[in-house]
């Protein structure tokens, strides 16, 4: 399935909540939900490509085991910034860093989505301390977003799709002038 | 056994022995003491511990999970004493807020709206989520990405740990 779907349905529910404003709360996490993994596929899609192709020839086997679970894409850019900084490519490095930040930051969005739902059990005491999962008081207002909000769970998901591949690109160039073994080594210790 | 697997072996019978002493559950208790002292020995000893072993570990193991599903969420309290560990940002927590406010006043002229210590409800995973105020932005994504390229250019370590959450 093409990742770009899962944007789309949540376009289509971006478009059902101008119409049913009973849904809105649910509908703002759904699209939260949708986008994270909608760019968590775009990424490893690429890399899992770039990866098994010259001069790498990558597994299929170990990069589909590897790459699947999302925090494994986001743990391989933070050690690949590491290798490539070790190695001076400081600028690839910093590519690195930028696709771990727009996976962490829509990964935060949709934790937050997803689990701090404002149940009645939070609001005794008015966090999440005592619950097994401790999401401390950071909320956002899926209810009612504002605009900027908005922006960045309707609009900017393509935007960040795009620079999720460009740096790929960079990154890529970047480890091809490392040792093959080292980026195997690499990904085999995700 | 190679040392790998001793490690697993150790790290299993660890949370389960903190779900044994949080469990109130007196015959569950009594299942599993034996096995998992046993197992907790023998794993320093790797040549003793053989596959059917750990095959009886991982049934226990599943047992923990069925039976957890039966109890009170109460009197399960692992997951709780996770999230009371102290962890090293945890401690250092107060400082770093410190530093964060300094740093953005400093360098973006922007006062944070919020800085939260956040753990991942999927894996405890800590971040520091720091709000602010962007204003008038065609792509507030950009605008973050901007700044978090200049944070990482002051203090990169810092920014590792920080993800930007707009405040407005």
């Amino acid at each position: 399935m093409d990742p770009k779907k899962f944007y789309i349905i949540s376009k289509q529910i971006h478009k059902l909540l101008r119409n049913d404003d009973t849904i809105n709360e649910i509908g703002w996490r759904t699209i939260a939900n949708r986008i994270y993994y909608y760019l968590y596929h775009i990424a490893r899609n690429d890399l899992s490509e770039k990866l098994h192709q010259d001069p790498f020839f990558i597994d299929e086997g170990l990069l589909g085991d590897k790459f699947s679970h999302h925090k494994k894409v986001i743990r391989f850019y933070e050690h690949t910034s590491n290798l490539l900084r070790r190695n001076r490519y400081t600028d690839e490095a910093d590519y690195a860093d930028e696709n771990k930040d727009i996976l962490e930051f829509y990964l935060s969005i949709r934790e937050v989505a997803d689990y701090n739902i404002g149940s009645s059990f939070q609001s005794l005491n008015g966090s999440f301390k005592n619950f097994p999962f401790d999401i401390d008081n950071y909320s956002i207002d899926f209810e009612n977003p504002s605009e900027i909000w908005e922006r960045l769970l309707t609009s900017d998901p393509p935007i960040a799709a795009e620079i999720l591949l460009k740096n790929n690109d960079n990154i890529i160039s970047g480890l091809k002038n490392i040792k093959r073994e080292d980026v195997i080594k690499l990904i085999r210790r995700l | 056994m190679n040392h790998n697997r001793a490690r697993k072996v150790r790290r299993m019978v660890r949370t389960q022995s903190s779900i044994l002493f949080y469990s109130q559950d007196s015959e569950l208790q009594s299942k599993l003491t034996s096995p998992i002292r046993r197992a907790e020995f023998e794993s320093y000893a790797p040549s003793k511990l053989n596959q059917e072993f750990i095959a009886q570990l991982t049934k226990i193991a599943a047992q923990i999970a069925i039976s957890a599903l039966y109890h009170d969420i109460s009197h399960l309290k692992s997951f709780e004493l996770t999230s009371q560990r102290t962890s090293e940002l945890e401690i250092n927590f107060p400082q770093l807020q410190k530093k964060i406010k300094e740093i953005f006043e400093t360098n973006f002229n922007i006062k944070p709206e919020s800085i939260t210590l956040y753990k991942s409800p999927e894996d405890g995973e800590e971040r520091i989520i720091v709000s602010i105020i962007l204003g008038e932005t065609d792509s507030p994504l950009k605008k973050l990405l901007e700044i978090k390229r200049k944070l990482r250019k002051i203090d990169r370590d810092l920014a590792s740990k920080i993800v930007l959450m707009p405040a407005d």
